[in-house]
């Protein structure tokens, strides 16, 4: 008898996840494991601030059926909302299920996508040892996903849309990119939901592998509601001379947990991270970066900025690993947040361990409120101090936003933000 | 009716008084320069004008064209036609230097009732304002004094000085920091604002921006008050004999 609800429901319902034989076992090893962890709580360091371990009492199902027609005809509704590139690849998953008559997989030379839930061995393959507590439920109970392969350089972004319909589902996604050496790809992860009456929880696994000399840039614009519980770790290693850009905003959730593990595999491999959570209401955002500087001539750049309203709460959490044959590394770490409401609670974390000698490294962090020098400036040139505040909010906002080098990301990582702002920080829109 | 008059001004800052019974007073068309030693209290006087609040005015008035100055939030006083070019400009990171200036300019056309301003009109007001402050275009999409040089902040204060055209500019040490070629192009632009309805207030340490935009007055503020006033060839005598004798002339009073 297992001691969660999770593999209780593994028990009853778990021969309806795709695979058999060697498949079924390992899923259910990924389970064991899941429970002999238990999901995480503030005992495990990289969690101090987020306590996922209220959600195991909670009757989310996690072998999800494919959405009813009406679900899918909603989320038709909020996909063509986002007005994407009609001739980019789109890979549309509603709770958790792969949803054809929304995608297309246009044809683009040099990109293979396969489509995980019709391939249980791939789905499940990929195991690393140790995983988390989140990546071994999501093992165990994986059912669709994608793989994405670039051997050349597309011309279109792949978009990847989640969108939930809070109807008590906790789905568990998994993606793969691979890019072969000297490939290019942008790719844009959508997450939103429909607004359900009942809480739901998304939860994501995606690997993912630079080869050497290739380029990624991995963009994200999170859109969700109070019912939304959303977790999302990616694993990217990085070959030499290879480069990640990876962008976010988040702007919604009941509680978000987004986590980059980058493992800076070869020398001259980089990454770059730049992200904006804006939270509001009750919501939690809990951001986590761990870069590993393996390999010598690597750089890391993180720049995290969050805006906090009301009694929400924002964490960020970066790690910069450098080891100790790891020579000649640049590594550096900005975080910076605005409180909005004397309410809200911003947690800022920076970890750092060093083991070489020749490591250019920095980090800066500041929270606080808006600059009462700059907006007695804007107000003795005549901007009324609400205008002025909101001028101030924007800009804060905006310092993350330029360094998005997509220009469709960008626009549409700017309405979002602008979006948020007019809602619940009193801008104008 | 005079453009300010300032009376009997007591300011303090964390309880120390800065200003300490200070009388001026400003008439259309005037510009009236005010010098003095470091900590005597100019800062805060261009402060106090524009509506800093970190500072206490404890005792005495100050009307600006008929309206107590003091009552009103630092964004009336721009709209009514008061500018602060400051000593130290703000760098606004975000925030666009065309996009302050346009809503700027809009706000303080709303707050007066005037329609805001066409978007083809203000851009060629811009360029052609630029090219009088010798400023390149590319300022135009920076952030607001990011990056500036101290030179190029203080430009930037005239430029956009010469956008909202003030009745009445307070330039607080515009003139440091500014290398000769600079200097002139900052006089020239103030100078080209100079008009009989307009007053300005030039807080200096230096005779030299004095050659290149004449006061009608100077003043020498020391004490937290004034001391002595005379006209421009009292900035020649305190460039040549500095400060001290006034102050000893004054404590004889």
């Amino acid at each position: 008898m297992s001691a969660s609800a999770a593999g209780r429901q593994f028990e009853e319902r778990g021969m309806q996840l795709p695979g058999k034989g060697q498949l079924a076992t390992l899923r259910r090893a990924a389970l064991a494991q899941f429970e002999a962890q238990g999901l995480p709580g503030r005992r495990v360091e990289s969690w101090r601030y987020t306590d996922l371990s209220a959600l195991s009492a909670k009757p989310f199902d996690y072998v999800v059926a494919a959405p009813p027609a009406e679900v899918v005809a909603r989320a038709a509704d909020a996909v063509t909302a986002l007005a994407l590139d009609p001739d980019a690849t789109r890979l549309v998953f509603v709770d958790g299920n792969w949803v054809e008559a929304l995608s297309s997989l246009n044809s683009e030379p040099g990109l293979v996508v396969n489509l995980l839930g019709r391939k249980p061995d791939a789905l499940l393959a990929g195991e690393v040892p140790g995983e988390s507590a989140l990546a071994a439920l999501n093992r165990a109970f994986a059912r669709d996903g994608a793989e994405i392969l670039a051997t050349g350089a597309p011309t279109r972004p792949v978009e990847i849309i989640t969108i939930g319909s809070g109807r008590g589902l906790a789905p568990q996604l998994r993606f793969r990119l691979k890019l072969s050496r000297g490939a290019r790809l942008a790719v844009v992860e959508h997450r939103l939901d429909l607004a359900g009456a009942e809480e739901a929880w998304l939860n994501s696994v995606t690997d993912i592998d630079l080869a050497d000399d290739s380029s990624l840039e991995l963009m994200r614009l999170q859109r969700h509601g109070m019912n939304q519980y959303s977790t999302g770790l990616s694993r990217i290693r990085i070959g030499a001379n290879a480069k990640l850009f990876a962008g976010s905003v988040e702007a919604g959730g009941r509680l978000v947990r987004h986590e980059l593990e980058i493992l800076l595999d070869g020398p001259g491999a980089a990454a770059d991270i730049c992200s904006l959570a804006l939270t509001q209401g009750r919501e939690h955002c809990d951001l986590r970066i761990a870069v590993d500087h393996r390999a010598p001539r690597t750089t890391s750049r993180q720049n995290a900025r969050s805006i906090a309203n009301d009694a929400s709460r924002s964490i960020f959490n970066g790690k910069v690993t450098v080891r100790e044959h790891a020579q000649n590394i640049d590594a550096r770490q900005e975080n910076h947040s605005l409180l909005l409401s004397a309410r809200a609670e911003v947690d800022s974390k920076p970890e750092l361990e060093i083991y070489a000698d020749q490591v250019a490294c920095s980090h800066g962090a500041t929270v606080g409120e808006l600059d009462e020098d700059a907006l007695f400036y804007l107000r003795s040139r005549g901007i009324e101090d609400r205008e002025a505040r909101a001028l101030l909010t924007e800009a804060f906002a905006a310092v993350i936003l330029e360094r998005f080098g997509n220009d469709a990301y960008r626009a549409r990582a700017r309405a979002a933000a602008r979006e948020w702002l007019a809602a619940h920080a009193g801008t104008s829109g | 009716m005079s453009m300010l008059d300032i009376r009997n001004l007591y300011v303090s800052v964390d309880g120390n008084e800065i200003l300490e019974g200070l009388d001026l007073t400003v008439r259309p068309g005037e510009i009236h320069a005010i010098m003095g030693p470091n900590g005597s209290g100019k800062s805060t006087l261009a402060q106090v004008l524009a509506g800093r609040d970190n500072y206490s005015v404890t005792r005495g008035e100050i009307v600006f064209q008929g309206r107590n100055l003091l009552d009103m939030a630092p964004e009336e006083r721009a709209a009514a036609g008061l500018f602060l070019a400051f000593q130290y400009p703000i760098e606004i990171p975000g925030v666009n230097n065309t996009y302050l200036l346009k809503a700027a300019l809009n706000a303080q056309r709303r707050a007066r009732g005037e329609p805001e301003v066409d978007a083809f009109d203000f851009m060629r007001l811009i360029r052609e304002t630029m090219k009088t402050m010798q400023m390149p275009e590319e300022f135009l999409q920076r952030s607001v004094n990011e990056g500036f040089s101290g030179g190029e902040k203080k430009r930037n204060e005239v430029l956009q000085m010469l956008v909202l055209k003030p009745s009445l500019a307070v330039l607080d040490e515009t003139d440091s920091g500014l290398d000769v070629d600079a200097l002139k192009v900052v006089a020239a632009g103030v100078n080209s604002l100079r008009d009989p309805q307009r007053s300005m207030i030039l807080v200096t340490h230096y005779e030299r921006l004095l050659e290149l935009i004449v006061p009608d007055f100077v003043h020498v503020l020391a004490g937290g008050r004034i001391v002595k006033s005379g006209d421009k060839s009292l900035a020649r005598e305190l460039d040549a004999r500095g400060y001290d004798w006034v102050l000893k002339e004054a404590r004889a009073v």
